[in-house]
Parts: structure tokens; C-alpha cells; sequence
């Protein structure tokens, strides 16, 4: 019986949020930013869909966004990335003449409300809501560089944590972009205390060595390295050396002249490190 | 009395400040005067000041509007090592008025196409080919198939023919400077094409960008451009400003990094992997179309990619809907076709291409429509004139079997900046060189211990030696003319000289390429050069009342005095960039509360500078800062010594291999003071024991709270002789060095 109140009491709680929803385009906008104002109200609405395309109502909702409802700045980043995917039927309230113009539009918006976000919170302390922390962890997984950016330096703003630390390592283990690599490196220093630090790092740095798709990226992988080898580190990765010198020596015959000479860069960086450091250490 | 002495004086010193003043305006209007410093092309990132023809849509073979390359890149850099991959717009003309080109011109074009395609196809293969071998644990087959690399090849040619701005170099055929001709093509096309839309209405700013209802968007940045633009020839998605698009000005990191966006896509489709859950779901859509029971059908996966590429991530499966949109189409609109040539009518036509078009331009299904003819019926290749086997034929080494340039790939991948394929690169640098030292200034980039900033090191180049000289000190350049002259070059209107500034010219190289002499002493570097300079160390004497400021600023707080005839030591000189060779010196005194302070005096420029000071022999040891040749240090704490009279140019990373050190209370004489690095370093040399050279750091120019003395005192204190040993022990400590 009470399971059941508790759970009339849910039901009531979530269709009163829900009541508070911008749900229909003709609640038209709107507040500028809601990535930085009314945190705790959900008043204002995104540019919504044009007419005869999906509304932006709860059904259509995903699913990470209706289990944190009354989170507006997750719901205003969904519906912008849900713009963003609408070439069809675009969003109104962005430049339409085209779709690159349409595109270009929607993820400006995006990037400067998340930058403005960013400017607000490195100001103001006491605005460093755990909401944001949770919205700085899904700018981490944008499919654009410049919004991981925004991401780290507001994650950079928040006390180290297992889940942040997890949320960057993920990140910089996929990314083709040195600056990014290097700036998230220079952040998770301050992660050292945590348990999980030593795996995450060997993570990122095996990934990038071995398999980083750019070259920039996997040289400063190796440079990171170097900085945190220890006698662990050192063995894990002169397994890594070997495999790459093994790989590299069966594929003489089928790879160009210029993939070899990338390759042996690879292998001859991190080759160079693991002999400087045992030179110095052993 | 002691009032009116106090008013006196303070009347005296504003006189004197207006009097400055009033030098610093109404003097003779000279170089040094008016020196603005080194000159820097800010030049925004930007297509503003597009130029150049236009035609039709920019694909491979056809050239659009460009804009300078002054501010994005290394323009030498560029010219040095794509002569073939530049479109000279002096050698485009047209035939007889009209829009069609000249055959020769045509001939330039398609020779610039077959280039690119050459470059383009040798980095796809050497592309798929490495990431084989990285991937070889984790791929599915040990291999990459004939069949997907021929796929991934020809991906990359049909989005370069889809959508590239190809013409990615151009040179301005009016230019007559060779450093400045070279023009890219970068951004977003239609803002570029916008723009030279509005020049040729007579408009000298390129117009706003506006949104449907004719309102500007307000997403622009300090230029007037929108913020998120594409990079380069391969239309990637990033921020103008941002520092992540900066490397794509060079041509094969600009390739390099399109592929790698392409392939984190490519990947996941061909080997059936998407990275998360939401896209798995998307992919789930149209996985059967590409992962079939006949193996992986690549057209479908090309599709796919694209979509990704074009249209985001969750775009996976849009190539299908497209199909599908493209069905309804045609049905619906009889005698239609994507990108059918011939109509019935004129009307027919309009009508035909209305259904096809989002606002200006093709509907995201029609691109994809368009991929899909360029990927099953590559005649364009043909018109075009860049088919694979006729290609092979005339442009691949016999024996490799692979493209050839005249730079080498992995060289510029790998981030090295001079990368021709040359025998002897020493000797190739140096006969490039040889033609261009007259009188420049130089920049050369050297990576810090990450290998991604850049610190800068001002340079000449000594033709005998064939090595540069450089200095990390802007502020000390001027005194870079003690090893080869530059012109201070000015800008002279109404026959007044308004601004003089040094320009510093880049160079394609690193600075490995050369042997170079990297010199952040003032003492060396300045010393003897002009008349007049001060270096850190020296004592002098003032000629005139001296007012010591709290910055290189007359308007700035007043620390202390310095009275005709007072002594006092150098601490740091300033040829500043931005007070060009007027003389500015710190020093160290008593401030208000009796405590040593330390400041800035003015003492002159090349013709004044004989009336504020004089050399003098010494000082006394309470004025003295940084210790002298000759002089006696007791070291204050346990300090590491480098051995070796080289020592000293030892980088700083080196410096922790060190394993020597002087104990607490030890002491040694003065042979020598070096200032090295850029935080200048100060470096005592001594005899470490009999016959070894040592170094020490005693402190740095540059500290953090700016204080020279502070640095210092933590270290050594400077005792006024040898002092009488009384003990043997821990004595033997070398033979100028003891312990009391």
C-alpha cells in the first residue's frame, strides 16, 4: 500500500515537472541562455521545431533527458544536438538558406552558450552546481573538439572525482586533436589521489601510442609518458614496443615506404624514452 | 626649512618629468623615437579579404575565391614545398572576354588536379595501410582488403570532388612580393562566396551573413565572420578561432587531418563497431545494407560515412532515407533526376531543381544521391582527366609502385617543418638561405618539452658561418645587429616618419636545420654593440638626478632617487620592443619603509644616453646584487652543480642529471656570470676542483615577483674576501672551495 502511495506520489511529482515543460513551438523563446541563467527553473524553451516537424514534446524526449527532467541545461543541450540532427526539418530561430549555413548556426549557438557558461562559472564559485559538472561530463562526449574543450575546462573548475576522472580519460583516449590531449593531460595531474588514476593514464597513453589516429597525438602521448614512467609503467610498455616492432617487422613487405617511416617514428619514440629512462633509472 | 627644501624638490621633479617629456615629444622625430617594436601581421583567420575567380562549384580541377595567407600559416613553408599543388592565377586567362578558360589555362588546372589526386591517393593509401599494422590486434582480419582500400581511395577522392574547396593554394597574380603572392582557400564557402558576391557590387567589406528574414546573425566573431566554419579542403566542423583548426594550413596536415576524422567514422561502420549505444541503434537500421551475406558491400559503406561526415554522427544510416526520398521524388515529379542535365523545358527544368534544393542548395538526400552516382559511375575521373590508370601510368615510381613528390610525407607528418626530399637538407637549407639574408630579421619556431607550443627565438643569419644567431628576448633584438644588420624599417607620410618597426620575416625550417647560437645573455649579446648600453652586473654612476619608478613608466609610482654621483648596479636592461632604443633600467634601492625595492629608470636613447650615466669601476658590497667576476660566494643552501664548461648550455630538462652539489656554507670565487634560458638564468662559473669547470644557479632575471635581489639572497650572499679557514673539516672541497 505505501509502494503504491510512493508511487502515486512519483507520478504526481513528475506531471507537475512536466507541466512546466516547453513543450509546444508556439512557447516561443525565450531566454537567451539557459545553459547559465535559471538553473532551478524550467521556464524557458529551446528554438523548437518548424511546422509539421516532430515537437520537442516529453515523448520525444531521450530517454537521459526524462530520467533528469527538471535539468534544463541537459534539456536545452539535447534539443540543440536534436536541431542539430533536424536537417530535414529544421529547427526555427536558426539561419535556414542552407543546410551547412542551418548547421553552422545551431552549433554556434552551442558553443557559446557552453562558453559563456564557462566564463560565469570560472567567475562565480558559488554557481558550481553539481548539474553543471553532470552537463561539463556530456560536453566530454560531443563529437566536437571545440565543445570537449568547453567540457574540460568546466570539468577543470570541479574537485577531482572518480567519475570525471573516467568522463576525461574516455575522451582523450578517442581524440584526434594534440591541444585537446595536452590540455586534458595537464588536467588529470590533479586526479593523481585517485585510485583509478594510474589505470586510466596507462589506458590513454596505450591507446594513443599503439593505435591514436593522428601522429601529433600519439607523440604527445609518448612525451606524457616519459614524465610518468615508473618501473610498472616501464615493463607494461616495453611489452607495447615489442608488439609494435613485431607488427611492424611483418608488414615490411605490404606498407609504402612513407607508412614505414611513421611507424618506425612511432616505435622509435617511444623506443627512445624507455632506453633514456633506463639509462637514468636502472 | 625642511618644508620648503621638500616643496623645492618636488617642484624640481615635476619640472624634470615635463622636461622629459618634453623631449619624448618635441625632439627630433628619429627612428628610435618612434620605434613601435617588432612588426607582426595580426591578420585575422579569416576570408575577408577574399579575392580571386570564381567558378561554378569548387571542385577538383576548378578554382574559387582565396583569400591571403599572411596570419593562417608559413607562406615560405608553403611555397617551398608545394610548387605543384599551387594554381597560379597568372597563368588563368580566359578566351576572348568570355567566362571559359584558355587552353592553356585548362591545361594548368587539370596538371594542378592530377597533382592533388596523386597527393590525395598516395596519403589514402599509406593512410589505411598504417592503421593495418596499428590495429592489427584489435581489426577483424589481420589484413586491410584489396577491396577496402580501393573503397577508402576512392571515399576520399569523390568528397574531395563532392565538397572540398580544392584550390587549396593560389597565387596572387598581382603580388610582386614572392613571400606574399600565396593566397588559401579556407572556411566556409558560401560565406567566401557571399563575400565576393558583395565586392563585385562595389562593396570593400565583405557583407554580414544574414538569416531568412534578411536580420544579421549575431553568432559572429571579432572579424564579423561566423564562428564555426570548416577547415581547409576537407569540411570539417570547427570553431574559427580555435586553436584545434590552426595546423590545417599546411596542405598534406590538412589531408592527413581530414582522413583522420573520416576514418573514426569509417572504422565503425566497416568493422561494424559504433562507439555507443545511441549510435548502435541508429546503425541497426541499416547495418544489413552494408554488413552482407557476400561480406561488407563498401558503396553502402561509403554512403554511410558520408553521412556521418556530412551530417554528424547520427547520420549513419541518412543514405538510405535518401534512397528512399529520391523514389518518392521521381515518382512524384515525372521527367526529374538528380542532377539531370537535358529537360523537356526550360520550366521543367525550374520546377525539377526547386524539389531538390534546402533553401539555396542541395537538400542533405540529394547530396547523398550525388555521392552515390560518384561512387558506382566514376566518369568524372575521366573528365576530369585524373582516372586511376592513366595516372599510375605516367606519375608512379616504376619499381615502388607509389607516388612520388618532391617532400616527404612522414617527414611533414611527423611535424617537421622543412621536409624536401634532398640528399644533403643541410646543404639545401643553406643555398635557400643563401639568397635571403640581406639585412632580416628572422623567426624561427622551436617546439617546448610537450612539442606543441612554440616558443620564438629572433635570429640572423651569419653567412659565413652559416648559422644563426638568435635571442628569446624581444626586448634585447635590437642588439642582435651586433652579428648582422637589419633594416629598421619606417612608415613616412608627408615626408614625417609616423612609425619604424623591424619586421621579421619566417623561414620554412626548424630550428634543428641549422646550426644556431641561442643567446638570452644581455651581457653577450648587447655588450660593445651600442654605445651607451648597460648590461646586467655593471655598476654606473648617475650624471643627473635620477628618479627610479615603479615601472618603465614616467607616470608610474616613485620608489626612490638617485643623486647626482650615486653608484649603483645594473640589474636588467630594456631595449624594449615597445620603447625602441630608449633605455630602460632596473635597479635596486631603499624605498619609502627602508626596504629594498626594486625599479625602473629612464636613461636616454642613441643620443641622450651620454648625459644620465657613466661606467664606474665598483660599488659597495651593500648596493651589490649580482656578483662580479672575482668575487667570493658563500652558498646559503645544498646547491647542484653542472660540470663541464659546456654546462651551460645545457637545456634546462638536462639540468636534473646533474648529480653534483655544493654543501650549505661552501664557497667559491667567481670566474665567470652567464645568463641562459629564457627565464635568464643567472650561472656562476667556478672551478669545481682542480682544473674542473662548474656552474651554479644563483638566481634569474626573470622571477616571478620580479624581484632580482630576492632570487639571489635565497642562494648566495657575496662576502667580501676569501675568508681565513679555521677548520679542516669537510675542507676539499675543490680548489677554490671550502667550507667554514
Amino acid at each position: 500500500m505505501r509502494r503504491l502511495a510512493a508511487l502515486f506520489f512519483i507520478l504526481g511529482t513528475l506531471l507537475v515537472g512536466y507541466s512546466f515543460l516547453p513543450n509546444s513551438r508556439n512557447a516561443q523563446p525565450l531566454i537567451k541562455n539557459i545553459f547559465v541563467k535559471n538553473v532551478d527553473t524550467v521556464t524557458a524553451g529551446a528554438p523548437l521545431p518548424a511546422a509539421g516537424s516532430p515537437q520537442l514534446s516529453q515523448s520525444a524526449l531521450p530517454m537521459e533527458v526524462k530520467n533528469n527532467i527538471i535539468d534544463p541545461i541537459q534539456l536545452r543541450y539535447s534539443q540543440l544536438t536534436d536541431c542539430l540532427n533536424s536537417v530535414d526539418e529544421p529547427c526555427q530561430g536558426f539561419a535556414g538558406e542552407t543546410f551547412r549555413e542551418y548547421y553552422q548556426d545551431v552549433l554556434t549557438t552551442m558553443h557559446l552558450e557552453a562558453k559563456a557558461l564557462l566564463e560565469d562559472l570560472k567567475q562565480h564559485a558559488d554557481m558550481r552546481l553539481p548539474q553543471y559538472e553532470s552537463f561539463a561530463r556530456t560536453l566530454l562526449e560531443d563529437s566536437h573538439a571545440d565543445m570537449q574543450m568547453v567540457g574540460l575546462e568546466i570539468v577543470s573548475l570541479y574537485p577531482p572525482s572518480l567519475e570525471n576522472l573516467s568522463a576525461v580519460s574516455r575522451s582523450l583516449e578517442t581524440t584526434i586533436e594534440s591541444q585537446y590531449l595536452s590540455r586534458g593531460l595537464k588536467l588529470l595531474e590533479n586526479y593523481k589521489g585517485l585510485s583509478s588514476y594510474n589505470s586510466e593514464l596507462n589506458r590513454i597513453l596505450n591507446t594513443q601510442i599503439s593505435t591514436g589516429l593522428d601522429e601529433a597525438t600519439s607523440r604527445l602521448a609518448t612525451k606524457a609518458l616519459f614524465k610518468n614512467l615508473n618501473e610498472k609503467r616501464y615493463h607494461e610498455f616495453s611489452i607495447l614496443r615489442d608488439e609494435l616492432k613485431a607488427n611492424l617487422k611483418s608488414s615490411l613487405g605490404h606498407i609504402s615506404k612513407n607508412s614505414q617511416n611513421l611507424l618506425k617514428g612511432r616505435l622509435q619514440n617511444l623506443d627512445s624514452i624507455l632506453s633514456e629512462y633506463a639509462s637514468l633509472n636502472r | 626649512l625642511e618644508e620648503i627644501v621638500k616643496a623645492s624638490r618636488r617642484r624640481i621633479e615635476g619640472i624634470f618629468v615635463i622636461y622629459i617629456c618634453l623631449i619624448l615629444s618635441f625632439a627630433d622625430v628619429s627612428h628610435a623615437e618612434i620605434f613601435k617594436g617588432i612588426s607582426r601581421v595580426e591578420a585575422p583567420r579569416s576570408c575577408g579579404s577574399s579575392a580571386g575567380p570564381l567558378r561554378g562549384i569548387f571542385t577538383i580541377g576548378t578554382i574559387g575565391p582565396t583569400c591571403s595567407a599572411r596570419g593562417f600559416g608559413n607562406a615560405l613553408l608553403a611555397n617551398i614545398h608545394y610548387d605543384d599543388f599551387i594554381v597560379d592565377e597568372s597563368k588563368i586567362s580566359f578566351q576572348g572576354g568570355s567566362r571559359s578558360l584558355s587552353d592553356s589555362a585548362n591545361r594548368h588546372i587539370v596538371n594542378y588536379g592530377v597533382q592533388i589526386t596523386n597527393l590525395m591517393d598516395q596519403m589514402a593509401y599509406d593512410f589505411l595501410k598504417t592503421r593495418g599494422v596499428l590495429e592489427k590486434n584489435t581489426r577483424k582480419g589481420a589484413t586491410i582488403s584489396d577491396a577496402e582500400l580501393k573503397a577508402w581511395q576512392l571515399f576520399i577522392k569523390v568528397i574531395a570532388y563532392q565538397e572540398s574547396l580544392f584550390t587549396h593554394y593560389q597565387l596572387d597574380a598581382k603580388s610582386s612580393d614572392e613571400d606574399m603572392r600565396l593566397r588559401i582557400m579556407v572556411g566556409d564557402q558560401e560565406f567566401a562566396k557571399s563575400c565576393v558576391k558583395s565586392k563585385e557590387t562595389g562593396a570593400t567589406q565583405c557583407k554580414k551573413r544574414l538569416d531568412s528574414k534578411g536580420r544579421p546573425i549575431p553568432k559572429l566573431d571579432a572579424y564579423g565572420n561566423p564562428i564555426y566554419q570548416s577547415r581547409g579542403m576537407f569540411q570539417i566542423m570547427s570553431s574559427q578561432e580555435s586553436a584545434l583548426a590552426k595546423k590545417n594550413f599546411d596542405l598534406v596536415n590538412n589531408i592527413q587531418n581530414g582522413m583522420s576524422h573520416i576514418y573514426s567514422h569509417w572504422r565503425q561502420i566497416v568493422r561494424d563497431a559504433p562507439e555507443s549505444s545511441a549510435l548502435r541503434a541508429q546503425f541497426a537500421k541499416c547495418r544489413h545494407q552494408i554488413h552482407t551475406s557476400k561480406g561488407v558491400n563498401y558503396e553502402a559503406a561509403i554512403r554511410a560515412a558520408y553521412g556521418m561526415y556530412n551530417g554528424g554522427p547520427m547520420q549513419i544510416c541518412r543514405f538510405a532515407n535518401s534512397d528512399a526520398k529520391n523514389a518518392a521524388y521521381e515518382k512524384n515529379s515525372p521527367g526529374c533526376k538528380v542532377d539531370k542535365l537535358t529537360y523537356k523545358s526550360d520550366a521543367q527544368k525550374k520546377s525539377c531543381e526547386a524539389k531538390q534544393r534546402c533553401g539555396y542548395y542541395a537538400c542533405p538526400w540529394v547530396n547523398d544521391m550525388r555521392i552515390k552516382r560518384l561512387v558506382v559511375a566514376p566518369t568524372w575521373e575521366s573528365r576530369l582527366k585524373i582516372k586511376d590508370s592513366a595516372r599510375a601510368e605516367k606519375y608512379k615510381n616504376k619499381s615502388t609502385k607509389q607516388f612520388e613528390f618532391n617532400f616527404d610525407i612522414s617527414c611533414l607528418l611527423q611535424g617537421r617543418n622543412f621536409c624536401l626530399r634532398n640528399q644533403n637538407l643541410q646543404q639545401a637549407a643553406e643555398d635557400f638561405m643563401a639568397g635571403r639574408t640581406d639585412d632580416k630579421l628572422f623567426e624561427l619556431k622551436s617546439s617546448d618539452e610537450n612539442g606543441v607550443l612554440a616558443a620564438t627565438n629572433y635570429c640572423v643569419y651569419e653567412k659565413n658561418k652559416k648559422s644563426f644567431t638568435c635571442t628569446q628576448q624581444e626586448k634585447l633584438v635590437p642588439c642582435l645587429q651586433n652579428y648582422h644588420s637589419f633594416k629598421l624599417e619606417s612608415v613616412v607620410q608627408k615626408r614625417k616618419v609616423i612609425s619604424a618597426y623591424y619586421r621579421v620575416h619566417e623561414l620554412p625550417f626548424d630550428i634543428n636545420n641549422f646550426q644556431v647560437e641561442n643567446i638570452n645573455d644581455p651581457y653577450t649579446l648587447c655588450k660593445g654593440q651600442k654605445d651607451g648600453v648597460f648590461t646586467p652586473g655593471e655598476f654606473v654612476q648617475a650624471l643627473k638626478p635620477i628618479i627610479v619608478y615603479e615601472s618603465k613608466n614616467l607616470k608610474s609610482k616613485q620608489l626612490f632617487n638617485l643623486a647626482v654621483g650615486a653608484k649603483i648596479q645594473i640589474l636588467d636592461l630594456n631595449i624594449d620592443a615597445y620603447e625602441g632604443e630608449i633605455r630602460w633600467y632596473k635597479v635596486s634601492g631603499l624605498g619609502p619603509n627602508n626596504t629594498h625595492v626594486e625599479g625602473y629608470f629612464f636613461a636616454g636613447d642613441d643620443y641622450s644616453w651620454s648625459e644620465f650615466l657613466t661606467p664606474t669601476p665598483s660599488i659597495s658590497l651593500a648596493d651589490q646584487v649580482i656578483p662580479v667576476a672575482g668575487d667570493y660566494l658563500r652558498m646559503k643552501n645544498e646547491t647542484f652543480v653542472f660540470i663541464g664548461e659546456e654546462a651551460w648550455r645545457m637545456t634546462p630538462g638536462a639540468y636534473f642529471m646533474q648529480n653534483q652539489s655544493l654543501p650549505a656554507g661552501a664557497i667559491i670565487k667567481v670566474l665567470e656570470i652567464k645568463m641562459v634560458g629564457y627565464e635568464q638564468n643567472i650561472l656562476v662559473k667556478f672551478e669545481y676542483s682542480k682544473g674542473v669547470i662548474g656552474y651554479v644557479k644563483i638566481g634569474q632575471l626573470k622571477t616571478a615577483n620580479d624581484e632580482v635581489r630576492k632570487s639571489i639572497n635565497q642562494v648566495i650572499e657575496i662576502i667580501p674576501k676569501w675568508p681565513e679557514i679555521k677548520t679542516f673539516s669537510g675542507v676539499g672541497f675543490g680548489a677554490f672551495g671550502g667550507i667554514l
